[in-house]
């Protein structure tokens, strides 16, 4: 999972706190941007499926 | 050298003289992945190179075949990030070892049958049954960006200096639209985000790119891969490639114990002055 980087230096505290208060990224971390909620709603149940281990099926509650 | 316009020969081209080499795709060689990173291209002596940070990714791939007869490696880069199955790499470039590649056969996870899965049969219940939950798969794209933000900020919190680049998995899942990504995230019966990850394919393997888990729940790991396997990977006839373990034993440890059909070595590979 991930990669391997190409570049020295781990994540910043400044990332991860820009990201823990809800903020993410369009480009880089210095072009991070408040954006309003609400953009992207919260799935409601149609969305939703349900672990069957038999491919996904849709949630019927 | 030529410098070209990346929306001139783009990366497309480059994919598929890989795929007429009949190299075999590295976990790096995605078009979502490489659109995320946005390396550079440039066109040496009739050989596309793509660099990142100031680093040649893959071996150079030749625009044709007069290229290759001509076999003139003498602009190459005297680094290569990461090599590919079926390229031959000049006598002068010694190899290093970059990291590993984990293959896995989805089929395996939905029987689990045999001795060697009787641990992940049972751990991966476990989750389930301490929490009282199940695991429900909902689209990235439902989720309020800012609640996936907080949950992937508290999890690099969670890996300290063990994550490696942070801005390109952003860019990746938050840039990611009719880009080759397939983002999910895992939610219990609260709705509460459990796991979000994500996927890519190239010609040859689905790419589990990401998987990053709530910190702190014992089992979930398991109990995750187990539903990607078993229902996100339904029905698809590839090989997954779960990529490396950037130098973790824990990772490597785990990664061991879910039997992957067969772990690969990549290396990276060095000039040498002959």
């Amino acid at each position: 999972m991930g990669g391997k980087s190409r570049k020295s230096g781990g994540v910043s505290r400044q990332l991860i706190n820009s990201l823990k208060g809800g903020n993410f990224t369009t480009n880089n971390e210095e072009a991070f941007v408040k954006k309003g909620k609400g953009s992207k709603v919260k799935p409601d149940a149609k969305n939703k499926q349900e672990s069957s281990g038999f491919g996904l099926i849709s949630k019927e509650d | 050298m030529q410098k070209i316009n990346k929306n001139q020969v783009g990366l497309g081209l480059f994919l598929k003289r890989i795929k007429d080499l009949c190299w075999v795709p590295s976990f790096y060689c995605s078009r979502a992945y490489l659109e995320a990173v946005q390396p550079e291209l440039d066109i040496i002596n009739g050989w596309l190179t793509l660099t990142d940070e100031g680093v040649c990714m893959f071996p150079p791939v030749p625009m044709n075949d007069n290229v290759i007869y001509e076999a003139d490696y003498s602009k190459w880069p005297d680094f290569i990030w990461s090599d590919m199955e079926g390229c031959i790499m000049p006598d002068n470039y010694q190899k290093e070892k970059l990291d590993f590649q984990y293959l896995y056969d989805p089929d395996d996870f939905i029987k689990l049958v045999g001795k060697k899965w009787a641990i992940l049969r049972k751990n991966s219940k476990k989750w389930e049954r301490r929490h009282k939950s199940n695991l429900m798969i909902v689209s990235w794209s439902d989720i309020d960006p800012e609640e996936g933000a907080v949950f992937i900020g508290e999890w690099l919190e969670s890996k300290a200096d063990d994550f490696q680049d942070a801005d390109i998995m952003l860019n990746y899942l938050f840039q990611s639209d009719g880009k080759g990504v397939h983002a999910f995230c895992m939610l219990d019966n609260n709705e509460n985000i459990k796991a979000i990850l994500a996927y890519d394919t190239n010609w040859t393997y689905v790419n589990f790119r990401y998987c990053m888990t709530k910190p702190g729940e014992a089992f979930l790991a398991e109990a995750v891969r187990l539903v990607f396997y078993r229902d996100i990977m339904f029905g698809k006839s590839m090989l997954v490639n779960d990529g490396g373990v950037v130098d973790n034993p824990q990772l490597e440890w785990f990664k061991d114990r879910l039997n992957p059909v067969e772990k690969k070595t990549v290396y990276s590979w060095r000039r040498f002055d002959e």
